[in-house]
Order: C-alpha cells, then structure tokens, then sequence
C-alpha cells in the first residue's frame, strides 16, 4: 500500500475574531507546500488536493493547479494528484482542463494524477448554475471532452448538450501517455462500483473499515475485469481511501497532535453537506469554529446525531433510532449511520482512524494492506491541527512506519497486481 | 460480489434488466435506463415492500422539501432524480424522461440501482429490515 497526503486547506476562523487575519490565508499555503515537500522527502508517494469554492473554513483549495504547480517544483518524486478538478463545464470549460492537466504534467515531469468530481452543495453549484440533476451529465461530458482534447491531434471539435467546441488542435499535451491516470471521486459504494466500470481509480471519501475496503477492492476488480468500457483512452485500476491522521511517540501525544482535527472536519462538513446543500450558510458572516468550540461536545454529537438522522431520512438509514436519541437526551455511543456517505462524517468526526504512536499506525493499517488497498491518504491538515504538529506526525510516519510498507508494495502487492491484470484487454496508466 | 441480471430469480425482471446491460454495452444509454424504468415500475407492483418503503420515502419532510428544492436526486426505493423523474400523481406509478440525451454514468447508476433493488426485494432484506426497525 502506498501513502500521501491530502488536503483541504482547512482555515478555522480564530474563535475570538470574526475573521481571519490577514496573513491566516498566506500562512496556511505556505505551510501546505513545507508539509509536501516534507512528505517528498521521506518517500510518501502522493500529494491529493481537493477542489472546492465557498466552502469558507472547511476548504480554501479553490486552485489546487497552482498549489501543485508550486509543488512540482519543490518537489522530485512525489506525485501531484488532483482531488479534483470540477469537470461540470460551468465550473471549468473542457478546453481549460487539458491545458492546465497537461501543463502541471510537463513541468512536473510527468508526475500528474487526474481525479475529476462533479461537486455536492448548493453554495458551489449554485454560484456555477450546475443543476443538481444534471451535475453527473455535465461531469461526464466535460471530462469526455477534456481527454478528447489531450489525446487528439488535432481535437476534432464537439457539440454537446453542455459543450460546443470547434475543430482545434489543443495544446500543450501531456507527457504521460496517452494521459495522466484518471480518478473519480466519491463517497459511496455505487462510485467505487461507477469507477471500475469506467476504468478510473477511486478517490473513496468514506472513511470505510478494513472489512468494506475489503469487500470494495474484490467487486471493483471483478467489474473492472468483467464490464470496464473506458471514459479514457487508458484505465487506472486503483482504490484510494482516506484516514485522519496525526502520529507520535505516545499515544497521549498522537493525540494532542490530532487535537479537534478530526471532530471539525466532521462538523464543518455536516455543515456543508446536509440536506439543504448548504442553503443555510451566511457567507462572510457564518462563524463554523466558534458554532463548533461552543457545542458542548455532548450536543454537538447530537447536533451531528441530528443532522446525521436527516441525511439518512434521505439517503437511506436508521432516522427513527437516531431521532429517538436525539431527542432523548442520550449523548454516547452513537450508533454509525447507515447510510455511507454519513457514515463517513461520521468516522471522520468520531473514530480514531490513523492517530496513534507508529505501532498503532502499523497495526491499524496492515489490515488496509491486507485487504489489498492500493493508496491511502492521510488527512493530516485538519481543524486547527499545528504545523509544527503535522510536520512532526509526517516525519516519524515517514521515518518509522513508511519504508516497510513502500517495501511490501513492491515485493508482494505488484505481483498481486500483475496477476489481476492478467489478460486485461484494456491500456493501462497507473502509478501504483 | 457484484450482483448481475442472473441474480434475479423472475424470468420478466431478469430479461429486462439482461436488455438494460445489453444496451449499456453499446451505448444505447437511454434505452438501457427505458428498460430499468420499465422493471422499477414492474418491481413496484411486485413487491409490496419496495411500494411501502417508497412511500415512506416520499411521506419524509426532508425528503419532499429536498425534492421541492431540487437538491434530492437520491433516496432509498426512489427511482433517481438524473435524466428521468418518477411521477406520482397518477392512478399508476410513471417515470418521464425530462430531456433526450443520457449520460452513461447516468445509466449506469439506474442500472445499478434497479438491479440491486429487485435482488434485494426478492431475497425479501427490506421486509426484514422494517420488521428489524419496528416499522
């Protein structure tokens, strides 16, 4: 199994200010690309960096082509993988995406992964006029497009339901042949199932246990063996998940270093992804932090409980149970949703995941190995998480835990590999 | 274990949902979801749970003001909200397709919802599963 980090610019607003101060933006880029480099250094294998617009303190990666553009070069080795680029083409128009995919490929030598998504909340799709029954059409046809315009020479043009494009030859191309590994992202088990049969890897944002990771990687490789047909011109068979993550000598440590990390991730994305898409947010005036650091942690789990039960009244789940608690006062053992994608906020919120002393970590994630999990992606910026923290955490991983696993990805996970993409009838560009 | 049309025991559901793949396979993606809205319809008077949890759905607050809103595209038993919408207000249950084109992950994502629908109905999970939540 392989590691990287993943990021997405989190920015808590100071509890005692209603906004940031004028260097909190400056500061958390800079400290972004020293945490990359940091991670290239000790021989992490992937950098992921999200898309997201509006999002204020959850996400302030609005351009991850220019943080890894940066990356590239103070970097030499680790790959610069977007998680991901917005394809609807409101968002970014098809001719846009090659060119910039292409251009981060050149100058990183060839060290680019595409992930592409089509966004979930109403502050993003909104402000783009990307209609919420449309966004997937619109994420298919723009990336369609997009690797037409990468791979043909010239592009023969297209007209679309989304897109019209004339005859032109779109350039530069990219280095890597016949384009950048493709991902897709998602939270829920059907995307991992939609990314083997369109021959894409899977950026799972779902938090999920061993067990499932398990249970995903067999179904995906049965699909992607049996029913791919490529949205590309080459399939990148690979499952990616991710973990918080904070690492240290002890797990008293570990834990300071994770601090309230994981918790606001689970509450600023609850905020964002409930049922209203978000409609409930004051720009420039909602204060996410202080509503969080002012929940008492008891009612916050309730508040999560809450917003949990009316995403799982929605997307399937157990709402009766959880409204029950909810409105009985019972603070503890919060049953997981059954519903994935709450599921997930929910572990990102409320479980350990990847926090621990390197031991821990070992244990923790050879079950992910032995599941045969290609990538794993540790959310290390997070909350108000320091950077002296993150950079401690990434280097003893790095130091201590990091090379023997990087070890038994070559010597027992490629084979594993080879012998599943025995007699694939399809090209494949991957970095795995 | 990915499920496929062979999973399903009814020979009408089976056949349909064979011709969905079929046509997924050639790209004919409105045909593939043409065939998936016609089993769903079928799956709705087949099995009772599958009508009763769908109706549970649509009588949820948050669900009929998600839909209101358009921010809803996905519930449990609710046909998908893509490309073609499920209508109610008739004597009979109906989907109407609101544009021409489909997506193929769009297809893909009815198909894969159809076909784990109807296997699950017939290996009755969802009466196990209201009885298990006191339903």
């Amino acid at each position: 199994m392989k590691f990287g980090l993943f990021f997405e610019l989190q920015l808590p607003r100071p509890y005692d200010s209603d906004t940031w101060g004028p260097e909190d933006e400056h500061r958390i880029y800079k400290e972004t690309l020293e945490q990359i480099e940091l991670a290239d250094r000790l021989g992490y294998d992937y950098v992921f960096e999200v898309e997201h617009h509006h999002l204020e303190e959850y996400a302030h990666s609005s351009a991850p082509e220019i943080v890894l553009a940066a990356a590239s070069q103070r970097t030499k080795s680790i790959r610069l993988g977007h998680g991901i680029v917005l394809t609807p083409p409101p968002y970014n128009p098809p001719g846009r995406i090659a060119e910039r995919i292409s251009a981060l490929d050149l100058v990183s030598d060839g060290r680019v992964e595409f992930g592409s998504g089509e966004s979930s909340t109403e502050l993003e799709l909104g402000a783009y006029g990307v209609p919420w029954d449309e966004k997937k059409a619109m994420w298919e046809e723009g990336l369609r497009v997009a690797l037409r315009m990468m791979t043909e020479e010239p592009f023969g043009g297209y007209e679309g339901d989304h897109v019209s494009f004339p005859e032109r030859n779109v350039v530069p191309k990219p280095l890597q042949k016949p384009h950048p590994p493709l991902w897709v992202a998602g939270g829920r088990r059907e995307t991992v199932l939609t990314a083997a049969r369109l021959g894409m890897g899977s950026l799972g944002f779902s938090f999920e246990t061993p067990e499932e990771a398990e249970e995903r990687v067999s179904t995906y490789w049965e699909l992607m063996r049996g029913e791919c047909r490529p949205i590309g011109k080459a399939v990148n068979p690979a499952l990616c998940i991710l973990s918080q993550f904070a690492c240290a000598e002890t797990d008293e440590e570990a834990v300071r270093r994770a601090g309230d990390g994981g918790a606001f991730f689970g509450f600023s994305a609850g905020h964002y992804y409930n049922t209203t898409g978000g409609r409930d947010h004051r720009p420039g005036r909602t204060h996410l932090y202080r509503e969080f650091r002012d929940t008492p942690e008891e009612e916050r789990l309730l508040m999560f409980q809450r917003r949990m039960a009316r995403r799982a009244a929605i997307h399937g789940g157990q709402q009766d149970q959880l409204e029950q608690l909810a409105g009985a006062g019972v603070a503890t053992a919060a049953p997981e949703p059954e519903n994935e994608t709450a599921r997930g906020l929910w572990r990102a919120a409320n479980t350990r995941s990847a926090i621990g002393t390197p031991d821990q970590l070992r244990d923790y994630l050879a079950k992910y190995e032995q599941a045969h999990q290609d990538v794993m992606l540790f959310v290390a910026q997070s909350g108000t998480r320091r950077h002296e923290d993150i950079m401690a955490s990434i280097e003893l991983f790095g130091r201590t835990v990091l090379p023997e696993f990087k070890e038994r990805h070559e010597t027992q996970h490629r084979p594993w590999r080879r012998r599943k993409l025995e007699g694939f009838r399809h090209p494949v560009v991957s970095s795995i | 274990m990915a499920l496929h049309p062979a999973d399903i025991g009814d020979a009408g559901l089976r056949s349909l949902l064979e011709a969905a793949n079929a046509a997924l396979d050639d790209g004919r993606n409105r045909e593939c979801v043409e065939r998936c809205a016609d089993a769903y319809l079928r799956a709705l008077q087949q099995f009772p749970a599958v009508m009763r949890g769908l109706q549970r759905a649509l009588a949820n607050e948050e669900i009929k003001a998600g839909i209101e809103a358009k921010v809803v595209r996905v519930a449990p038993f609710m046909w998908p909200r893509f490309a073609a919408k499920l209508d109610m207000d008739g004597p009979e249950p109906k989907i109407i397709f609101d544009r021409k084109s489909v997506a193929f992950v769009e297809a893909i994502q009815y198909y894969e919802f159809t076909l784990n629908l109807i296997v699950e109905a017939e290996r009755d999970a969802f009466s196990q599963r209201f009885a298990a939540q006191g339903a």
